[in-house]
């Protein structure tokens, strides 16, 4: 017998999904009645906690996060991938399939982040990028063949928009960060229940938001005298923007998409835990 | 061609040397590594178009006089119609 989830476990589910998109909602109203640039920046309400915590802190978290998320990208092209507390084989297939996972994810994400490249928010840094929706999405639904196309799509557009730079490093590994996130941490891909509502909102929405943006705000401050943006810019510009860009739309658009994505995906075979072996 | 320029050509370069020697040795995933190699070479080619057209502003990103961000928003959405086209196709191959 299937067990359905309650009333009150859904209604969980709404309330935290409602919430969330609330307060983003609350943030773009904040964010557009003070204005976009970098003056207006240190006054928007997203921007507080980093103006609270401070660059050193700041730094020294995303260097925490960077470090793990290299080596987590390394492990997952690799062949292997984090389980529990250990480090285990995860035999991808790299078939002909997987391939042509890997290059449509690059392309409609590409894609997508090109349609709207003429919209700068930060020149030679960020732009308006409702195409970041798909990231998570992608991750959720093709596992490591499609992170690895979320990466690359994100380096072509970049090179569209006029923001390839050695930054671009930083944004190949932290794109496929967004995507491995919910592709690793939530046990439920569905969409259909509370649980996987939830976990959606929390790593694929918000964790994964922040981890990309300190991941590359991070690779930016290190890499100041050869990138140019100044830090302050950095860290009370660019991470709180990063952080808005991707949750306005992952928390929106991404969780309608991956429930009418998911069911065909997983028919036809190519959602990734059918195509994966595990081996202890 | 600055120093970083060559950097960035040279990973692309490098994935794909990793590949060709994948597959001599015939390590799974010679297929990802050449294609993983060659879109990045592909981006590389774009921002050199990009580049030597004069579509970059001098302040980072597009130059917003010229055509490039009407072009950009063009080129967004055909590859955005190749992404469909690949997933259309593969959806309808694949048998489980």
């Amino acid at each position: 017998m299937v067990s359905r989830p309650g009333t009150a476990l859904w209604s969980i589910g709404i309330v935290i999904a409602v919430l969330f998109i609330a307060l983003f909602v609350f943030i773009a109203y904040d964010i557009v009645s003070k204005g976009i640039s970098p003056d207006a920046a240190s006054k928007w309400l997203i921007t507080q906690p980093f103006i609270v915590l401070g660059r050193d802190f700041l730094f020294a978290v995303g260097g925490v996060l960077w470090v793990i998320g290299t080596i987590v990208f390394f492990l997952e092209i690799s062949g292997r991938t984090v389980l529990g507390f250990r480090i285990i084989r995860q035999e991808l297939r790299w078939d002909a399939v997987d391939v042509s996972i890997t290059a449509l994810c690059a392309a409609l994400y590409g894609g997508a982040l090109a349609a709207t490249g003429g919209i700068p928010i930060i020149p030679g840094f960020t732009w308006v990028r409702p195409g970041n929706a798909l990231a998570p999405l992608f991750g959720i639904l093709f596992g490591v063949p499609g992170a690895l196309g979320v990466a690359i799509g994100n380096f072509i557009a970049d090179a569209l928009t006029g923001y390839l730079s050695i930054g671009s490093i930083g944004g190949f590994i932290g794109n496929f960060i967004i995507a491995w996130v919910p592709y690793k941490l939530m046990k439920d891909h569905s969409f259909r229940t509370p649980r996987s509502l939830i976990e959606y909102y929390i790593w694929g929405g918000i964790i994964g938001s922040i981890w990309v943006s300190l991941y590359i705000s991070w690779w930016l401050d290190l890499l100041e005298p050869v990138i140019g943006l100044p830090r302050p810019l950095i860290w009370g510009w660019f991470a709180p923007w990063v952080i808005f860009n991707n949750c306005i739309v992952t928390l929106t658009i991404t969780p309608i998409l991956g429930y009418i994505l998911y069911q065909p995906i997983k028919m036809r075979g190519l959602y990734w835990k059918d195509r994966v072996a595990i081996k202890g | 061609m600055n120093q970083y320029e060559i950097l960035l050509i040279s990973i692309g370069l490098a994935i794909i040397i990793a590949g060709i020697v994948m597959a001599f040795i015939r390590v799974r995933g010679w297929l990802a590594a050449l294609s993983v190699g060659g879109l990045w070479l592909f981006g590389m080619a774009l921002y050199a178009i990009y580049k030597y057209s004069g579509f970059y502003s001098p302040t980072g990103g597009l130059a917003q006089s010229t055509i490039a961000p009407a072009m950009t928003t063009i080129l967004g959405f055909l590859l955005f119609l190749v992404g469909v086209g690949i997933f259309v196709y593969v959806y309808r191959r694949i048998r489980r």
